[in-house]
């Protein structure tokens, strides 16, 4: 009988039991929390708006500018006259690890250069935006600068993206 | 009764539901803003108004205005096995207690203007206290009709914790107050009013927070309890009965509960500042002070700068700006001037003939009206914003923890408090 007593015992107990007794007042710990919550307060109250404790950003308005390496939808860079730098060399659907670049090569009549893309299509829903193709591009025809988010579809075939599309997304810093 | 009487009345009906439904509705901005600057957050601050291209947020002050649209327009949600009437009313009797309190509050000074003598309170009942417990008591039907007509054990179980709560603190309220009813030796409000003027050991004003100082925070305590709120709010426990008593309400219905709350915050703040601190009182002033320019001056520059500050810090402007510290002073220094001018024009330009006539000698006492409802609209700002900063410090109590605080601490302290007060006082008479 006196075993089943302890046992409830310990199980309705709280810190309470190996408290001092002015602990056990709480009075003066209630008082010093309210103070740190006022000081708080007064400091956001009076204090100046810009220096206050709030680091929110009021998104819409504001917003955080990305870093020079923030990777962002692609795009392709052309030539002088318009066309693509791309030669088809396959660099950038090798190194991609999500398989999402899917390229056809073909031939052209410059001399100067030896193949370009007949298809160029990137699944941005299957990019992990990665920016290994970027690195894999010995021609400088890939970069990631456009500073796009991939915007929300309602088909998978939207978010294949073509050559054309590929080429007019511009770069934020200069059209290369 | 005659009837100006009767106008009379009407008027301080009108003017003691407007003070609670208007403060009540800014509480639900500010329970949102000032406990978002005591976060470190930025609060509610997107709802607008587009007038010619520009949009108005007012630092969020519409987003009451927002809710309460929202609430009409919502569906009026009713369980399908509840008991209709019951979920009907219940709100009512959530809201009209709380409401009701407010008439026997004495709101300012008791004046005596063109001719009529005006309190300004609904009604003076000799049994002012008796009454506020009565319908302190009421409250409880509310909340626990709330969740009885639910048909939800949520429900259920929260309005089984409000009614086990309140009852539990009614009990520990209702000694508290003992000590200062045998201190003044009234019941009625008024009278616990007028005798909280002056001083007392020649330097703390006397009122009931320096008479009663543990009366008054037992008081603050289970005061704080009968309004459900954190960290007494039990009965709504979102992490444990989701909403609990109000968990089956949607619309206005819910708006009505959630509107109780606040008009409860405001009708506390009402009390204790009428019991505690003085009600329409100024500290170490007698009530007769009310006539003297100067004071009425001094006065009128506090409270006049603290409505301003307190405008100010509404619409959410910078306190550092020179122009708004300006603006400040310049109210203050506006209304105490005016309400100077006003109260000793008379002493110093003598009797005056028709309407200024009229309104001069009247001076003294329209001061003192105005005054003194300065003075009690700025102690119960001031103590709406300390329950609703201690409401968002404290985390909420267990159920047993909330028992034993009532039973075990309140109800003994209260009755060591009601005996230490008694001997005292048969010492001093």
């Amino acid at each position: 009988m006196a075993e089943s007593k302890k046992e409830i015992k310990t199980y309705i107990s709280d810190a309470s039991d190996d408290m001092t007794w002015h602990e056990r007042l709480y009075v003066p710990a209630l008082a010093k929390g309210f103070g740190v919550f006022a000081k708080h307060f007064f400091r956001n109250l009076l204090g100046d708006k810009e220096e206050g404790d709030t680091g929110t950003i009021q998104y819409p308005e504001q917003k955080i500018a990305y870093s020079e390496r923030w990777r962002g939808a692609h795009r392709l860079t052309k030539r002088p006259d318009g066309s693509t730098k791309c030669v088809a060399c396959m660099m950038c659907s090798t190194a991609c690890p999500a398989q999402c670049i899917h390229i056809i090569a073909k031939e052209v009549d410059d001399p100067n250069v030896e193949k370009a893309p007949e298809v160029f299509v990137i699944d941005e829903l299957r990019c992990i935006f990665c920016g290994m193709c970027v690195e894999a591009c010995p021609k400088d025809a890939i970069r990631m600068d456009t500073g796009i988010h991939v915007p929300a579809m309602y088909s998978r075939e939207e978010a294949v993206w073509d050559l054309d599309k590929l080429i007019s997304n511009k770069g934020v810093r200069g059209n290369v | 009764m005659t009837l100006a009487e009767v106008i009379i009345r009407l008027v301080m009906v009108a003017l003691a539901i407007g003070l609670l439904m208007s403060i009540a509705p800014l509480l639900t901005w500010g329970e949102r803003k000032w406990s978002a600057l005591a976060q470190d957050r930025v609060g509610p601050n997107r709802a607008a108004i587009e007038l010619a291209g520009k949009s108005i947020t007012l630092n969020g002050l519409l987003y009451p205005l927002a809710d309460g649209l929202k609430m009409i327009f919502k569906e009026d949600f009713m369980p399908t096995r509840g008991e209709k009437f019951l979920h009907f009313v219940s709100p009512w009797l959530a809201v009209f207690p709380a409401l009701a309190v407010v008439a026997v509050i004495p709101l300012g000074a008791r004046v005596n203007l063109f001719g009529h003598e005006i309190p300004m309170q609904v009604a003076d009942l000799d049994a002012g206290i008796l009454y506020l417990f009565a319908f302190a008591s009421l409250s409880v039907y509310g909340s626990t009709l709330a969740g009885w007509a639910s048909n939800n054990k949520y429900g259920l179980l929260g309005s089984l914790r409000t009614s086990s709560m309140l009852i539990s603190y009614e009990v520990a309220m209702g000694l508290t107050l003992v000590g200062l009813m045998m201190t003044v030796g009234s019941l009625r409000l008024s009278d616990i009013v007028e005798y909280q003027q002056g001083t007392m050991l020649g330097f703390l004003p006397r009122w009931g927070i320096f008479m009663q100082p543990f009366g008054a925070l037992l008081f603050f305590v289970s005061a704080f309890a009968e309004t459900k709120r954190a960290p007494f709010d039990l009965p709504e426990a979102e992490s444990e009965l989701v909403a609990g008593y109000f968990i089956e309400y949607s619309g206005m219905k819910f708006g009505m509960f959630y509107l109780g709350e606040f008009v409860e915050v405001v009708t506390g703040a009402c009390l204790f500042a009428v019991l505690f601190f003085g009600g329409w009182q100024l500290p170490w002033a007698s009530s007769e002070a009310y006539y003297n320019p100067l004071v009425v001056g001094i006065g009128g520059f506090i409270s006049t700068a603290y409505l301003v500050f307190f405008v100010i810090t509404l619409l959410g402007l910078p306190l550092r700006d020179p122009r708004i510290q300006f603006a400040i002073a310049a109210g203050g220094f506006l209304g105490g001037a005016g309400l100077a001018l006003l109260s000793g024009a008379e002493g110093l330009l003598g009797p005056k003939g028709g309407v200024l006539g009229l309104i001069l000698s009247n001076g003294p006492e329209l001061a003192k009206l105005l005054m003194s409802l300065m003075v009690f609209t700025m102690k119960i700002l001031i103590l709406c914003w300390f329950h609703i900063l201690l409401r968002w410090t404290y985390p909420r109590f267990r159920y047993d923890q909330v028992m034993k605080l009532g039973w075990k601490m309140l109800l003994p302290a209260a009755l060591v408090n009601l005996v230490v007060t008694g001997i005292v006082l048969l010492i001093i008479r």
